[in-house]
């Protein structure tokens, strides 16, 4: 009889989750469409979108843009050429005449080149840091506030050992316990970025979980998975969304902070805060090493900036105009 | 709320447990044998196993991490690969200088914590202002200066800026030194600026959003449906609600402080606590490695518990969960019921 009870209730629970789900998909198409509607108002979110397509496409594109060699190959005859200057380079053991967008660097490295293939580190390390750190960090934030009690005290115990060290040092620590490499670089930014999420998730829940209509939920007999994906945290995503765009920006900044301090990428690999860490020598006369990484990190960032403001308006009803 | 404020110092310990542990067990599990570069290059294989047994370094992890924290009895008869144990701050001497580490910390950490706090009160003093403006003439002229000036502040690495900043006031203008020093408040103009941007456009963004999600809810009409002046509905009612989440952007934001301060020291080659990180990393100065982080983990995990208790203050909702537990059974009970 157990048998037959239980199997019913899981036909019922099969059902309903169908229902959902059905229900869910109809809700996302439209929601998309109204979604994209209102973000496409915002020209500035819209520009920002623009301008991080293009930063992947020239990422994922560099080797057609630009030859890697002629990024790294020293050619200290040209050193410090200023912007626009047209000079002679070897390359591929010819010498070609070649147009210095952006003038070069110490080595004579082409700058353009540099910053073209440095893209695809940057984009990397921002896309796929805070992806793993927002699913993780709000997750457990969630949780903790929710639940409270002991699962709080763990969690929230993590985060602040987490938090109590210093994000460039741990990241460090990580790489230096595990050898310098790329991925080991992505784990470090990655896990130092999980703690803001945590809290800010935590620090909404709590202050969300206590109102009537969580309460009216209860009463209904929802379950709390449901209350907490379904109520609890699209009333949270506002300050999670900006957390996340700040995030982005954080990351490729840690990244950019860690080889500047001559700690993360090495060179001659070409890494834009590589490139300024060398600019800082020379800045007295030869100010253009200095302008154009910065700029190129500036963009990146103010368009992923631009970017989580509209979806932040985009997605919040509560701040529709 | 005493109750709260015990419970969350006592959860200090294990914080700092956790943190000494992992920075404790990422330096042990890293590739290089401090005993062979404290020795000279052409040191036998036998030196190598002696200066490890006097270290300490052949002893299992968990009795290195017990010695890290509560003190180390070198066989040797040297003093000096003796220490007293994270417990008296004394983590033994620097490899590469050869002086007790946590005495260049204490030395240098006071430049440091100037600077961040300079930094910080510029920041709180922009930033909150700023973006309360910016949230109550939402669309306004001031409410777009802000925002293109918090994004760009936002997007522009520090260690940047702070070279820009040489370059003008010092390269071109001449009228603030390139290089930066405690003794000479002049010098600490453009260092603090640029420490200070970052956590400003962070503040300020924060400020705005939070105010601008409470403003929109029906307890703010209310209290200016009875008539309530602007002011003290912006003051009284939205203000201490929108605090919650800025206090812990705030909160995140002193870490952020130190990190910034890592590197806008090595941009105006300012002696604190950063630049020693950075030296001691490069050289693998184990010891200085970890008292170091050690050191900060410690200034971090008060400045976290300074935070979460501030939230009790402005947070009564907060605070009622932790008042009193027999309220909160009373509740259960009443729910079998």
């Amino acid at each position: 009889m157990n048998d037959s009870k239980l199997g019913r209730l899981n036909n019922n629970t099969t059902t309903a989750m169908d229902a959902t789900l059905k229900v869910g998909a109809k809700k996302s198409k439209s929601g998309f469409s109204e979604f994209w509607r209102r973000y496409r108002k915002n020209k500035l979110a819209v520009i920002g979108l623009v301008v991080v397509a293009v930063y992947i496409l020239v990422a994922i594109f560099a080797d057609l843009f630009f030859p890697y060699d002629f990024a790294t190959q020293n050619q200290i005859s040209n050193a410090f050429a200023k912007p626009l200057t047209r000079a002679d380079v070897d390359y591929n053991d010819q010498t070609v005449s070649h147009l210095y967008v952006l003038g070069a660097d110490n080595f004579g490295r082409d700058i353009l080149g540099r910053i073209i293939h440095g893209a695809r580190v940057s984009m990397i390390i921002g896309f796929s840091t805070i992806a793993f750190a927002c699913f993780v960090g709000s997750a457990l934030g969630a949780i903790a506030g929710y639940y409270g009690g002991k699962i709080e005290s763990i969690i929230m115990g993590a985060t602040d050992i987490l938090l109590a060290i210093p994000n460039i040092l741990f990241a460090l620590a990580i790489v230096a316990a595990l050898g310098p490499s790329f991925q080991n670089l992505l784990l470090a930014i990655g896990i130092t970025s999980i703690p803001a999420f945590v809290r800010l998730m935590r620090a909404s829940v709590l202050t969300v979980k206590d109102q009537e209509f969580i309460e009216a939920s209860h009463a209904i007999g929802a379950r709390d998975f449901r209350i907490i994906v379904q109520h609890i945290v699209p009333n949270c995503m506002a300050p999670i969304i900006v957390q996340a765009t700040l995030g982005i920006a954080q990351s490729i900044l840690s990244a950019t902070s860690l080889s500047f301090l001559g700690l993360g990428i090495q060179p001659p690999a070409p890494e834009w805060g590589n490139m300024l860490s060398d600019a800082r020598s020379y800045l007295s006369f030869a100010p253009h090493t200095l302008f154009f990484p910065g700029i190129a990190i500036m963009t990146v960032i103010l368009a992923y900036n631009l970017i989580g403001d509209g979806l932040r308006d985009a997605l919040d009803p509560k701040l529709k105009r | 709320m005493a109750r709260y404020i015990i419970r969350r110092l006592l959860l200090i310990i294990p914080v700092l447990l956790g943190v000494t542990f992992i920075v404790f067990a990422l330096t042990y599990i890293s590739p290089g044998d401090p005993a062979r570069m404290i020795l000279p290059q052409d040191a036998t294989e036998a030196d190598i196993v002696r200066m490890r047994h006097f270290m300490g370094l052949d002893e299992p992890f968990l009795l290195q991490y017990f010695h890290f924290l509560f003190g180390f009895q070198s066989p040797s008869s040297d003093p000096s690969f003796s220490y007293k144990g994270l417990i008296a701050l004394d983590l033994g001497r620097s490899y590469v200088s050869n002086r007790p580490v946590f005495q260049t910390i204490l030395e240098r950490f006071p430049n440091t914590a100037l600077l961040s706090f300079f930094a910080l009160i510029l920041s709180i003093i922009l930033s909150i202002p700023a973006g309360i403006i910016s949230a109550t003439h939402q669309y306004s002229f001031a409410d777009m200066v802000v925002s293109i000036l918090a994004l760009l502040g936002l997007s522009m690495p520090a260690f940047w800026l702070g070279m820009l900043l040489i370059w003008v006031f010092s390269v071109q203008l001449k009228i603030f030194p390139a290089l930066a020093n405690p003794s000479n408040l002049k010098s600490l103009v453009l260092p603090v600026i640029t420490l200070a941007t970052m956590n400003t456009a962070v503040q300020a963004r924060m400020t705005r959003s939070s105010m601008l999600e409470v403003i929109r809810q029906d307890y703010i009409r209310t209290a200016r449906a009875k008539g309530l002046e602007e002011k003290k509905v912006i003051r009284k009612h939205a203000l201490q609600n929108a605090l919650i989440p800025i206090v812990t952007v705030i909160g995140l934001q002193v870490g952020q402080l130190l990190v910034g301060a890592v590197l806008t020291e090595t941009v105006f080659s300012y002696p604190g606590i950063g630049t020693i990180m950075v030296d001691a990393i490069q050289r693998k100065d184990t010891p200085q490695i970890l008292a170091s982080v050690v050191f900060v983990a410690i200034v971090f995990a008060v400045v976290n518990l300074i935070v979460d208790i501030i939230y009790a203050f402005i947070d009564p909702r907060i605070k009622s969960q932790y008042e009193s537990v027999s309220k909160k059974k009373l509740k259960a009970s009443q729910k079998k019921a």
